[in-house]
């Protein structure tokens, strides 16, 4: 089979091959790989990855805005007190607020246990669960800083995160600032080791060149900055979820910049099983059309009061990496099953995997580049020639929500929003 | 904060009412005490008994022992026969011991009168001693004392230690009491501010608006027209359905701080303000005394 599968590829015309791998080469081809390289070489030309690679220490010139570290949890109580050690006292002038949603294994407790014997912490606590979004509004009110650091209850900053994440708030039209998340627990699983170089791969690669253009569109929650000015403009958080990347659109539409900072680090939990995954990317799925879609189509309206041509790009991009290749990646498939004769069509599908390896493989060469820690990176790379299967997983993932989310609305009936807000929130 | 420097005390030593110190002899007090067990009917007996002394501190002084036999036995003293009584002194304090191959039985006596004869000195004695409203009881307790607003035992920690090292009494655990830690004086206790151990707190009340997620305090949504979200501007809120109060944390109203919430404690003794985590866990004894039982000598003779 194997050889039959080498003669007939070198058998084949080199306009049949092209065309075989036309909507790789012209699409996912440019965009992640293609793109990524480009990038890659301008700074092996100008050495800019050094600064990513080498981080300077701190100096007297640096910006030290005042800060308060935003933790919101739902029954965090295991997690909640290692959280408050790893980033009490890494920054000098910080406060940290703690708001428990409706928790009930003792995480308000924990928190003002620790509250009490170190100064600067705030602990609110609901007693009925109100949902992320309102749960983070709740806490505003109470911020005196300059700078908003939201982290997830069960994150891990490394040690000068903080630090790196707000220097680009120097510049007062920037708004947001997102960090960069890794998974904490590569080798728990198969799941786990694929979602760690997905990670490295989109978000610590991927996240520079969209910031390098203006189109970043999403500033994680599990590490992310926001100016407070610019949360109260824009009303803080709506209702998720999701809410990440709508309240970065919307700064985006109100005039501020997004940018990324390699270096500020964090670790997350991603999830160990396989059905625990697909869960959360249909969520994040969901969202992308309820936001991206419908809430904020204006972006790609060139007669709009907000309208720019970074807002515009990021939404041709999303909507049509996001949404329409989707579509064209799942029903090429279905025609090729159909049409192709059954070894045909496997050799066929073998050649696209192979293109794609050969993707995957130059991208884990760019992230071995900008990586600070290359040797780290290594231990990711028998994930390389897997890729691709989990890619195809993914994008099955991805039609599959964005398909029940386009017709049957599905985020409005998911539990992640308490029923009684669901019910009467805006349906989009 | 700590407790005092000096040995902690586990209640406060009260002086001493001067009429329960051992009276001289040929006083009113005295002479009523002989008429009194004069009076008294007596009965003869033939118990064993042990007598350790006990100082004037009412602590027991191991190095003056004597053993004999209890001769007779009424509601107001006891006669006693004791061996090599040489230094035993009129106005003398005993803790007197059965020895009679029952549960030992315990009394303190006062030396009244006094007689040697060959090597044996005949003892008449009085039950009426300092340790009289121990004996009078089978179990003590604390007190509270209501000018300071501390716990007090009727007798000293070294008294009932001594006692309790001889066996007369048995310490039983009755409760533990979270009181001053400077004074050990009773507190009362209210919710305040951790850091400046003030109770003007307020707690404000918030509005959280469903549909557009929005949280601020409840003033922000008054309109003249009634509710109205400052952020997505949706009037004719429902409380229930649209909205729901919240409230938000306590905030000091001296300090300013919403950090800290505690329990603040005021001494009533001592006026002193601290935070409940800081007080002191006092630990309170009773202890079941184990007298020597009159009736029980008396019936038997």
């Amino acid at each position: 089979m194997f050889t039959d599968w080498i003669y007939w590829i070198s058998s084949a015309r080199p306009e049949d091959l092209l065309w075989l791998l036309l909507p790789l080469l012209l699409l996912d081809g440019i965009r992640y790989t293609g793109s990524n390289v480009l990038m890659c070489l301008w700074d092996l030309v100008t050495d800019a990855a050094r600064l990513w690679r080498c981080p300077e220490a701190w100096s007297q010139s640096d910006y030290l805005p005042n800060v308060a570290v935003l933790i919101v949890g739902l029954n965090e109580g295991d997690t909640i007190e290692h959280t408050l050690r790893s980033i009490y006292g890494t920054y000098p002038k910080m406060e940290i607020l703690v708001v428990s949603d409706g928790s009930t294994d003792g995480m308000e407790a924990k928190a003002q246990a620790f509250a009490r014997q170190h100064r600067g912490v705030t602990v609110l606590h609901r007693p009925i669960r109100g949902g992320k979004s309102s749960a983070m509004n709740m806490a505003l009110p109470f911020i005196r800083s300059e700078i908003v650091v939201v982290i997830d209850s069960d994150s891990h900053l490394d040690a000068h995160a903080i630090h790196h994440i707000v220097q680009p708030f120097r510049n007062p039209q920037v708004g947001a600032v997102s960090g960069c998340v890794s998974a904490r627990n590569p080798f728990q699983s198969l799941a786990t080791y694929l979602q760690a170089f997905e990670y490295r791969r989109s978000i610590f690669v991927g996240r520079i060149l969209l910031s390098r253009l203006g189109m970043l569109g999403i500033v994680s929650g599990a590490l992310g900055a926001f100016r407070k000015s610019a949360l109260d403009q824009v009303g803080g958080w709506d209702v998720g979820p999701g809410e990440d990347g709508d309240l970065t659109l919307k700064l985006r539409k109100a005039g501020y910049k997004i940018k990324y900072v390699p270096a500020a680090n964090c670790l997350t939990n991603v999830p160990r099983r396989w059905g625990a995954l697909i869960r959360q990317r249909r969520r994040w799925e969901w969202a992308a059309i309820t936001f991206e879609c419908r809430k904020h189509a204006d972006l790609g309206n060139p007669f709009a009061r907000h309208f720019t041509i970074g807002n515009f790009l990021l939404a041709v991009e999303r909507w049509l990496f996001g949404f329409v290749l989707v579509y064209l990646s799942v029903f090429s498939m279905v025609a090729l099953a159909c049409t192709l004769p059954p070894r045909q069509l496997a050799m066929t599908l073998a050649t696209v995997y192979l293109a794609y390896v050969v993707c995957e493989t130059i991208q884990f060469l760019i992230l071995m580049y900008y990586s600070p820690t290359p040797r780290r990176e290594l231990l990711l790379l028998p994930a390389v020639p897997l890729m691709p299967g989990y890619c195809a997983l993914q994008k099955l993932v991805t039609f599959w929500a964005i398909t029940e989310e386009l017709f049957t609305r599905r985020s409005y009936r998911d539990n992640f929003v308490p029923r009684r807000v669901r019910t009467v929130t805006w349906h989009w | 904060m700590s407790p005092s420097s000096q040995s902690t005390p586990f209640f406060s030593f009260v002086e001493q009412d001067q009429a329960l110190l051992p009276a001289p002899l040929n006083t009113m007090h005295d002479r009523a005490d002989v008429a009194n067990r004069r009076q008294s009917q007596r009965y003869e007996v033939s118990v064993p008994v042990h007598c350790i002394g006990i100082l004037p501190s009412l602590e027991l002084d191991h190095t003056r022992q004597w053993s004999g036999l209890m001769t007779d036995i009424s509601s107001g003293g006891a006669g006693l026969r004791l061996a090599d009584a040489g230094d035993l002194q009129v106005g003398d304090l005993l803790l007197l011991r059965t020895e009679d191959g029952r549960s030992p039985g315990f009394h303190a006596l006062r030396v009244c009168n006094l007689h040697r004869r060959d090597s044996q000195a005949i003892v008449n004695a009085t039950l009426n001693t300092p340790l009289s409203p121990m004996f009078a009881q089978t179990m003590i307790f604390p007190s509270l004392d209501r000018m300071d607003m501390t716990y007090l035992m009727p007798f000293s920690e070294m008294t009932l230690k001594s006692l309790e090292s001889e066996g007369v009494i048995t310490s039983v655990f009755l409760d533990r009491v979270l009181v001053c830690p400077a004074c050990h004086g009773l507190p009362t206790v209210r919710h305040g501010c951790g850091a400046c151990l003030s109770s003007r707190t307020e707690q404000r009340r918030m509005i959280h608006h469903f549909a557009c997620a929005h949280v601020d305090f409840a003033e922000k949504f008054e309109t003249a027209d009634g509710l109205q979200c400052p952020k997505c501007r949706g009037r004719k809120l429902i409380v229930g359905a649209d909205f729901e109060y919240t409230l938000g944390p306590k905030r000091c109203l001296d300090c300013g701080r919403t950090e800290l919430e505690a329990e603040i404690g005021h001494c009533m003794n001592c006026e002193q303000r601290f935070d409940m985590s800081t007080a002191y866990d006092l630990e309170m004894f009773g202890y079941h005394v184990h007298r020597l039982d009159i009736l029980d000598l008396i019936r038997e003779a």
